[in-house]
């Protein structure tokens, strides 16, 4: 065979589609064999920021401790009854609320006057944790929720009491864009522990949780972060959303005792 | 190439006194967008010197088959891949730097320097200087990015690489951040800072004026 010439019409198919297939089997290849390596990341992740509001130390490894103490489970968030037979037990930890909200036939929209955390529809179903201590009893019920910010949507889990489902026992957000130093400090430890011991309601069930500047309001509200008001704005109306509104029906069940989980 | 630069030559010149950043003022987007911590700088630095330094010596191998007509695509597609490559493995082994990186690993892919090396470099010289020169303009990169994410983070917020140097009043401590160093635009002024900072030190390296206000018809 005669040697090709690499500037002629046919000399430049041949070259460029042997040099596309070889990237491609390339980045097909490298895709395929760190899958399950990106899979364990996302998982370690999401059960890192569990753990951290759930009040358990890691003890070990993060699944171990992870599997010891914390139970997943999936809620309708309308009814707020338990729904864990609509996925196979094993989606229900990473249930993708997020990417299924904008699913037509796997969310709900929003109305328009009680979409306060700007995030247009929600997941028809939601995933729940509870953290159970040594002995199996629940010590705390841990709630994702996300909405606008100011850059950004911003996610985080949630803990409450069980006892009351009223009190909250610790926040922490996973993924944001807020201005790092800013709005960026919800990540804060000393702003995240503020939320401790707040109430979502008061006496009379009336949704009562803020962050606002100058919080007087010892059992209800906290101080919003200073040069970040549009992101404490969101914050704040993010949780407005998902605790004073949208996981109402699962809150109510869960002060009455209806939710069961097995022991 | 018969008498060109010493291999030694190729490797240090793009790191301070052809730095892509600084004196090409090449990549200048992507080394606003990551500069706000330490962290997130060092390892796009990283990400850039290795795609860097791989296409060039991607491309150098194959220099004499890449037909002239479309030797931009043929480069795009190498660099493209390569980019995916650093984004795969970061989303496998630094999840938690890839979620903060997000987009700006992908657009790597865009930056000018990985391509302006390919186009102007590697496609006419041998592996191992084009591999050298990748490495030198990647870490010419990363250090233009390092200085800025230092300065920016640690009057920004207070740390370094996340350990905390100047404890910052929201941690109950004395130092009140400075809220500018943190906004997109201020390593605009840090970078106009350090490019002045470097010509007025290597008068070589400043440019004749391109007017003369003392001519008669100007």
């Amino acid at each position: 065979m005669s040697k090709l010439n690499k500037d002629s019409v046919l000399g430049t198919f041949v070259i460029i589609v042997t040099f596309c297939l070889v990237c491609s089997v390339l980045v097909s290849s490298a895709v395929v064999a760190l899958d399950p390596f990106k899979t364990a990341a996302v998982a370690n992740d999401r059960q890192v920021n569990i753990l951290k509001v759930s009040g358990f130390e890691v003890k070990g490894s993060v699944a171990k401790t992870f599997k010891e103490h914390i139970e997943s489970h999936l809620i309708d968030v309308e009814t707020g009854s338990l729904a864990d037979d609509v996925v196979p037990a094993s989606q229900i930890e990473g249930y993708n609320f997020a990417s299924l909200a904008k699913k037509p036939d796997s969310s709900v929209k929003i109305p328009k006057d009680r979409d306060v955390a700007g995030i247009l529809s929600r997941a028809k179903y939601m995933p729940v944790y509870f953290a159970k201590d040594e002995n199996g009893k629940v010590a705390r019920v841990i709630l994702p929720f996300y909405g606008q910010a100011l850059w950004s949507t911003v996610y985080g889990y949630v803990a409450l009491s069980p006892v009351d489902a009223n009190t909250i026992l610790g926040v922490t957000f996973y993924s944001h864009g807020e201005t790092p130093g800013l709005g960026g400090e919800i990540d804060n430890p000393r702003w995240q522990a503020l939320w401790v011991d707040k109430k979502l309601t008061n006496e009379n069930g009336e949704y009562k949780f803020h962050i606002v500047k100058n919080a007087a309001d010892k059992n209800h509200e906290i101080d919003a972060l200073s040069g970040a008001t549009l992101t404490s704005v969101g914050v704040d109306k993010t949780a407005a959303f998902w605790l004073g509104d949208a996981y109402k029906p699962f809150l109510e069940k869960l002060s009455k005792g209806e939710i069961i989980v097995n022991e | 190439m018969s008498k060109g630069p010493s291999l030694k030559e190729i490797f240090l010149t793009p790191i301070i006194a052809n730095n892509p950043v600084m004196i090409q003022i090449l990549g200048i987007c992507s080394s606003l967008a990551v500069t706000s911590s330490m962290k997130t700088a060092f390892v796009m630095g990283l990400s850039v010197t290795a795609v860097c330094s791989l296409a060039n010596l991607a491309i150098s191998i194959v220099r004499n088959y890449i037909p002239n007509s479309v030797r931009i695509i043929a480069q795009m597609t190498v660099i493209a891949s390569l980019v995916i490559l650093v984004d795969q493995i970061l989303k496998a082994f630094a999840y938690d730097l890839s979620k903060q990186l997000s987009v700006y690993v992908g657009l790597i892919i865009t930056n000018c320097i990985v391509m302006g090396r390919t186009e102007g470099f590697a496609l006419k010289s041998a592996p191992l200087p084009s591999l050298l020169d990748g490495l030198g303009n990647g870490l010419g990169y990363m250090l233009v990015l390092c200085v800025v994410a230092t300065i920016r983070e640690l009057f920004g917020a207070g740390t370094w690489f996340g350990m905390t140097v100047l404890e910052s009043v929201n941690n109950g401590g004395w130092y009140v951040p400075c809220g500018l160093l943190v906004m997109p635009p201020c390593s605009f002024f840090l970078l106009g800072l350090l490019i002045w900072g470097v010509k007025s030190f290597r008068k070589d390296l400043q440019e004749p004026l391109e007017y003369d206000t003392h001519r008669e018809d100007y």
